[in-house]
């Protein structure tokens, strides 16, 4: 009996053990998928405001061509309205 | 509801392995299609675009929330609970892996539409080639208004305290003359001279005007600052009517002459 028990007591030490190296492998894995979560969230922080910056640069450049063209289109209707000011 | 067959709709992406010995387990809906097509777009015929590639991610979402469902319900239900949880592992490593690479896609895709915008410049360009053509142009409109400017004598005009008392002096008295003299002739003579401007005869000026001024001469009047003006070709038309009258008379003279001797001769 007491070999049974000495051996009960050796098994469910080793079963805890297991379950606690298995526990601490899934805290393992956790932890990793976790970080790599982490690190892919940062990676869209950071995207999203390079990806804003651009898009914004890219408006403002849109925004002055639009503004040049405006201009161009006031001299070039000024200019066809009054022709006297190239047929001297 | 499998995973695998909910991502049945999505050609190439059953590429993932599915879990051993898990038959209810869910098998990765996704490989790293993405990204190969991606690798394979930079260099194929057939680019995927960026909407193609935010499509995948998207759908990737769904999938994922449906595996999900599949490894808690199998999970659940099985015995074996360790097999599943290690297939649900392998799957979630995939699925990490599978939307870091869609993710990568998408950037990359979107960062290569951002910088390859020639458009823009190359409207800025057209842009400023427009701006210059309309410069020139008006520099060429300001060009001919100041030819324009520079040959309209009448615009000329001296403030008064530029201009000297003789100078003011002779204007008046022009523009007395003007009123007082005949009113054709007198003008067609000023009408030319600038006012204020001393006026120098030139020869071709006096043979135009030599026969006018035999025709003025007597409507004239003998007025003295006519006379003066018109002294020089006055002159030159006596001397050359002098000259003429004289060769008429000297020629007539010794014609005289040569007769006398002829009739002398004969007389004798």
């Amino acid at each position: 009996m007491a070999r049974a028990g000495q051996g009960g007591g050796m098994g469910s030490a080793v079963n805890v053990g297991i379950a606690v190296q298995a526990d601490w492998e899934n805290r393992e894995f956790i932890s990793n998928i976790s970080l790599n979560v982490r690190r892919l969230f940062d990676f869209l922080l950071r995207f999203e405001a390079t990806t804003k910056s651009k898009l914004a640069s890219l408006n403002e450049k849109l925004d002055s061509l639009e503004r040049k063209l405006e201009v161009l289109e006031v001299q070039v209707s000024s200019a066809t309205t009054n022709p006297s000011v190239f047929n001297n | 509801m499998d995973a695998g067959s909910a991502g049945d709709g999505e050609a190439g992406r059953q590429e993932g392995t599915p879990p051993s010995g898990a038959p209810t387990g869910p098998a990765a809906p996704f490989g790293r299609s993405s990204s190969s097509s991606g690798l394979g777009a930079k260099g194929g015929a057939a680019p995927q675009s960026f909407d193609g590639a935010l499509r995948e991610l998207k759908d990737l979402q769904s999938q994922l929330h449906q595996a999900a469902d599949c490894c808690e319900k199998a999970f659940l239900a099985t015995e074996e609970k360790r097999l599943i949880l290690d297939s649900t592992k392998s799957y979630i490593c995939n699925a990490v892996v599978a939307v870091i690479d869609h993710l990568g896609t998408v950037s990359s895709k979107l960062e290569h539409q951002l910088e390859d915008k020639t458009e823009i410049m190359q409207t800025e360009q057209k842009i400023s080639f427009l701006k210059q053509r309309l410069l020139t142009c008006e520099q060429y409109a300001i060009s001919l208004q100041l030819l324009a400017v520079r040959a309209d004598a009448g615009a000329v005009q001296y403030h008064r305290r530029y201009l000297s008392q003789s100078t003011e002096r002779n204007n008046q008295e022009n523009v007395a003359k003007s009123s007082r003299d005949d009113p054709e002739e007198p003008l067609k003579l000023n009408s030319t001279v600038a006012p204020g401007a001393t006026r120098t005869l030139k020869p071709y000026d006096a043979e135009s005007t030599i026969g006018r001024e035999h025709a003025v001469a007597g409507a004239d009047g003998g007025n003295p600052a006519s006379t003066a003006r018109s002294f020089s070709f006055r002159a030159e038309d006596v001397h050359v009517a002098a000259g003429g009258h004289h060769k008429k008379k000297k020629g007539s003279h010794g014609s005289n002459i040569m007769s006398f001797l002829k009739r002398s001769k004969r007389h004798a």
